[in-house]
């Protein structure tokens, strides 16, 4: 399968008041198209990081330093780091979605479900939009030239100039003042209408119940779940080439959990799209992944599929995580001991030679690389 | 285990309480402001304390009465006899301010400490008994935000006959409220906190979980409004001398000195600033007085703030 | 229909508040002596030369339930009393002088509330910035200044070194008379409409040149304690989940700002219009008698000086009346745009 996201070597430092925190160092993981990668590890481990740099979305104080970000963009593989802001913006919300932990948080209270489904729409795909109510009218002129309605032919003649300008340049002082005066600003209802359908549209993907409602709802009128819903919604609309999620279901309740999931694993199929999945929970990577990529205080430290990972888990780090889950069988608990590692002043060598229990010489000296140990089964880790 | 004196268990005790005063201390240097802040009111602090010797008072047993050169109306400009002039009445300007500086230490620090200690008392007790008590309190001192200050302190400065003191009891009068609500809020917030419940199953009465548990907890946002107050009383205070409702003509007090320039905006034509200094140096003063609590008061509540304590 | 029941509730408890001002404005007025409080109860000052029978017909020296129930059917019959110090009643010259506060807030009210806001605005998106620290320091200083030394010194430069630029008072001399004359219709006794609805540009030129130092010494005080609620609003809205989530819809900075950030960050601003309408009438009354502006704030402190003190009560009662029902309007207002709050 071709790749659709490389990241090469990323290196992410927040500068706070504290001190410089490495993030990231030097990251390097990839994405199929189709498929769904999951990122799993410790709150900390820089999983949500990885997925705003994606998006060049870090937030300040912090800073991608070097390294790459890949992505096939109209065939070729473009470098985001290298692209301009406008750029960006273009990609975000159209070839790149997020999804969050938290719905109720990513939802601006003060605006209703379409508000914010249809501003998707009209950032992305605007030119569509009028090019089909520019249609509508043109059917309409014609009807209005064969019924001999002079009036209306010429109201909706002036419709269709205002459109045109809007699809030059929507953000012109005459489309912006036609948009405020009081029985001009009717013009609108034709691309509202329009994308209204196309919000109700998505919203009825998404398995909402009566989604002519929901549009209308604000945000905390509605449950976590339908919540969730909506933002998955938001993040489709342009049917993205890739997904990221970011614990998308760790606020919600186990049961409204299976619902999302299952939404989403279907969602993907039906859009095509690839799926970055972040996780703490290794019961979900099973679930939903085909590839797992596994992260500790910054770096990836083991990559492959998700039958690997869970029957031939090769770095230690791996093999704690997964003997750490609890099952009926075991008599006690098994955590990893120690605690993680301050990113300000991160331990030399393998970042995580403190706690392990198979640690040599070596490990705190030198930083392990990632190599394919076995066959597309990567580990990071001077045991290989 | 080995008996520990009541001195050093009083060290273990108190040592978070050091690191975050270190805490505390170290943000305050760290920030330019609010060191300015504090060196201004230690610069108003020593002009206050002192004043006889700035300013050695013409009447020993009436020193706040400014001392006059003449009778005559018209301002004269600095010179060396008086360093930043007369104003009207020939009251001399630098004597006036200087033990104005007093007069505005008295009456913040009077009103800031009676209202705080009123509000602590009243706050207290409408927080934690809540009920019926809370209530009547609180819709007292809804009534009383009704009013801004100044016209309400004007309403009781008119009733008790216009003086200095009568300014400091009317806005005693006026300030208490803020300061209830403020430490009602915070006795709210400590009363369901675990500790609280704790002492009070190992049967301490109410007057020493108050004391002991309460206050020390809400002391910060107090800190921060007392210091904004005493800018802000200061004032109103000064406002309403200069409305002719408070110190009488002659004493020394900012506000009072302000209210002579009125007639002496304007100077002669051809010389329209003449009497600049009548207008300029009492306003000056409380001015600069007023910053620096505020900029200490604003020092405080960044400082304080949890949220941004750690960033 | 929460709505519904909320807006009734909050009238319900407009009640018990106005009672409670009358009776903070009633205890006041015992601290005088029955003689001084006979000015209370009458609008005729020929009355006053009988002051016993006032105080026998009012029961002025009966206990205060009594008193408070004579006093304050007066008060709701609207009558406050007879203010000496103007010759009027109370009550007419509350509306007498009302026009020309008006006028002052309808300039400075707009100005502080825009100009404030936009420094915070700016302040918050540019956060610890030099742009921030300048506008916070200005801030600061503006509400250190004491409005009557900010107002006597704007008096000084543009009055008195550009010599007569923005005078005091209300009307140039002439320009009074002519709008006192038959002439000219006082439609509101606001000069400044007035003349736009006379079609007299001239005074309309009079007017706004002397309310321009008023206005700007009442704005300079209290644009700080706007600003500064903006920029801890806005900084607030900004630290928000849904501000990341719309730029990683692809939303452009400014648009996420205005958009998003601000319909947010301007609810909390509204519920500190109460105090800001406390602060702009405490500098009312202080600007008004520096520039012998004759509002409703000159005549108060002409009151007190006085001792006129049915005015000073009525006057003190009115403004408590005004907050009071300012707030109830901010709490309305309120609940209407959040819609957390409206649809419960």
């Amino acid at each position: 399968m071709p790749k659709l996201v490389g990241i090469k070597d990323l290196i992410v430092r927040f500068y706070t008041y504290e001190g410089v925190v490495k993030a990231l160092e030097g990251v390097n993981l990839d994405i199929e198209e189709g498929e769904t990668l999951g990122l799993v590890g410790e709150t900390g481990s820089g999983k949500s990081v990885t997925a705003f740099s994606i998006m060049l979305l870090v937030p300040p104080p912090g800073k991608i330093e070097s390294g790459k970000i890949l992505f096939r963009e109209q065939g070729k593989m473009l470098n985001l780091v290298e692209q301009g802001e406008e750029f960006m913006r273009k990609i975000r919300g159209d070839s790149i979605s997020m999804i969050f932990q938290e719905p109720s948080a990513a939802l601006n209270p003060v605006y209703t479900v379409y508000d914010q489904i249809s501003e998707s729409f009209w950032i992305h795909r605007r030119e569509e939009l009028i090019k089909e109510v520019l249609k509508k009218l043109e059917s309409e002129i014609e009807d209005a030239k064969r019924r001999r309605q002079g009036f209306r032919k010429w109201v909706l003649e002036q419709e269709v100039k205002i459109y045109a300008k809007m699809l030059k340049n929507p953000s012109s002082l005459q489309v912006r003042a036609c948009q405020k005066i009081p029985f001009i600003k009717n013009f609108r209802k034709r691309l509202e209408s329009e994308m209204r359908k196309r919000v109700v549209e998505i919203l009825r993907d998404m398995e909402i119940p009566n989604p002519e409602g929901v549009a209308d709802r604000y945000p905390h009128e509605l449950s976590g779940g339908m919540q969730q819903r909506v933002v998955i919604a938001m993040a489709l609309a342009c049917s993205p080439k890739l997904l990221i999620a970011d614990e998308p279901t760790t606020s919600l309740d186990v049961t409204v959990e299976a619902q999302i999931l299952d939404l989403i694993r279907k969602l993907k199929r039906e859009y095509g799209s690839s799926v970055l999945f972040i996780t703490h929970d290794l019961g979900i990577i099973a679930e939903m992944c085909d590839r797992v990529g596994v992260m500790y205080a910054g770096n990836i430290v083991e990559l492959a599929n998700v039958r690997e990972i869970f029957e031939n888990p090769l770095h230690p780090y791996t093999i704690a995580l997964l003997e750490a889950i609890p099952s009926p069988r075991a008599k006690r608990l098994k955590p990893i001991e120690g605690t993680i590692p301050s990113l300000v002043d991160p331990p030399p060598g393998c970042r995580f030679h403190p706690r392990c229990s198979k640690r040599m010489d070596i490990c705190s000296k030198i930083k392990p690389e990632l190599k394919e140990v076995r066959k597309k089964h990567w580990v990071a880790c001077h045991l290989y | 285990m080995k008996r520990q004196t009541r001195w050093q268990r009083f060290k273990t005790n108190i040592q978070p309480r050091i690191k975050e005063l270190k805490f505390s201390l170290r943000r305050i240097r760290g920030s330019p402001l609010s060191i300015v802040g504090i060196a201004i009111i230690l610069f108003f602090a020593i002009i206050a304390i002192l004043a006889p010797v700035l300013a050695p008072p013409e009447y020993p047993d009436k020193p706040y009465r400014i001392p006059r050169d003449g009778f005559s109306p018209t301002p004269r400009p600095p010179s060396e006899k008086h360093q930043f002039g007369t104003t009207e009445g020939q009251f001399d300007i630098y004597y006036g301010v200087i033990w104005g500086t007093r007069t505005a230490f008295t009456v913040a620090l009077m009103v800031v400490g009676a209202t705080v200690v009123i509000g602590i008392i009243l706050g207290s007790i409408a927080g934690y008994y809540g009920g019926i008590i809370d209530e009547i309190i609180m819709r007292i001192t809804d009534i009383f935000f009704a009013f801004p200050h100044l016209i309400l302190a004007m309403a009781f400065v008119t009733a008790f006959g216009a003086s200095l003191d009568s300014v400091m009891k009317a806005l005693i009068l006026v300030w208490w409220p803020s300061y209830a609500r403020l430490i009602r809020a915070e006795v709210l917030t400590v009363r369901e906190e675990d500790y609280v419940e704790a002492a009070k199953s190992i049967g301490s009465s109410d007057f020493r979980i108050i004391v002991k548990h309460v206050l020390p907890n809400s002391i910060y946002p107090i800190l921060v409004m007392a210091s904004l107050d005493m800018g802000a009383v200061v004032l109103v205070a000064a406002a309403l001398s200069f409305l002719g409702l408070g110190a009488p003509v002659g004493y020394a007090d900012w506000g009072q000195m302000a209210s002579f320039s009125r007639n002496w905006i304007v100077g002669p034509p051809g010389e329209p600033l003449a009497y600049w200094y009548t207008v300029v140096i009492p306003g000056l003063f409380i001015f600069f007085f007023v910053l620096g609590w505020n900029l200490l008061g604003d020092a405080f509540r960044d400082i304080l703030d949890p949220k941004l304590r750690r960033r | 229909m929460e709505m519904r029941s909320y807006i009734i509730r909050r009238l319900l408890l407009l009640i018990p508040v106005l009672l409670g001002i009358i009776f903070l404005i009633f205890t006041i007025l015992q601290l005088f002596d029955p003689v001084q409080r006979a000015a209370l109860y009458v609008r005729d000052p020929k009355q006053l030369r009988s002051v016993q029978s006032i105080i026998e017909k009012y029961h002025l020296n009966d206990p205060v339930y009594v008193q408070f129930y004579y006093w304050i059917t007066e008060v709701l019959q609207g009558n406050l009393g007879y203010s000496k110090s103007i010759n009027m009643p109370v009550a007419d010259a509350l509306f007498y002088f009302l026009p020309a506060t008006i006028e002052l807030f309808i300039f400075a009210v707009p100005i502080t509330i825009f100009i404030g806001i936009r420094l915070g605005v700016i302040s918050a998106v540019n956060r610890d910035k030099p742009v921030d620290h300048v506008t916070r320091s200005l801030a600061i200083a503006g509400y250190s200044l004491p409005t009557f030394w900010l107002g006597l010194m704007l008096l000084m430069i543009f009055y008195g070194f550009f010599t007569g630029l923005f005078p005091p008072e209300r009307l140039s001399t002439s320009v009074d008379a002519f709008v006192n004359s038959t002439a000219f219709i006082r439609y509101t006794r606001i000069n400044t409409l007035d003349a736009i609805l006379n079609g007299q540009l001239w005074v309309l030129m009079d007017a706004l040149k002397h309310l321009v130092l008023p206005v700007a010494t009442l704005t300079v005080v209290n644009i700080a304690f706007v600003m500064r609620i903006a920029r801890s609003s806005m900084l607030e809205a900004l630290g928000k989940g849904y501000i990341m989530a719309a730029r990683a819809k692809g939303l452009d900075q400014k648009t996420v700002i205005n958009k998003h950030a601000r319909k947010n960050a301007m609810i909390p601003i509204i519920t500190v219009a109460g105090y800001l309408v406390a602060g702009l009438l405490a500098g009312a009354v202080i600007t008004e008698t520096v520039f012998n502006y004759k509002g409703l704030g000159w005549w108060s402190v002409n009151a007190a000086i006085q001792l006129d003190i049915p005015a000073v009560l009525g006057f003190v009662l009115f403004i408590g009346t005004v907050v009071v029902i300012t707030n109830l309007i901010v709490d309305l207002l309120y609940a209407y745009i959040d819609p957390r709050v409206r649809l419960g």
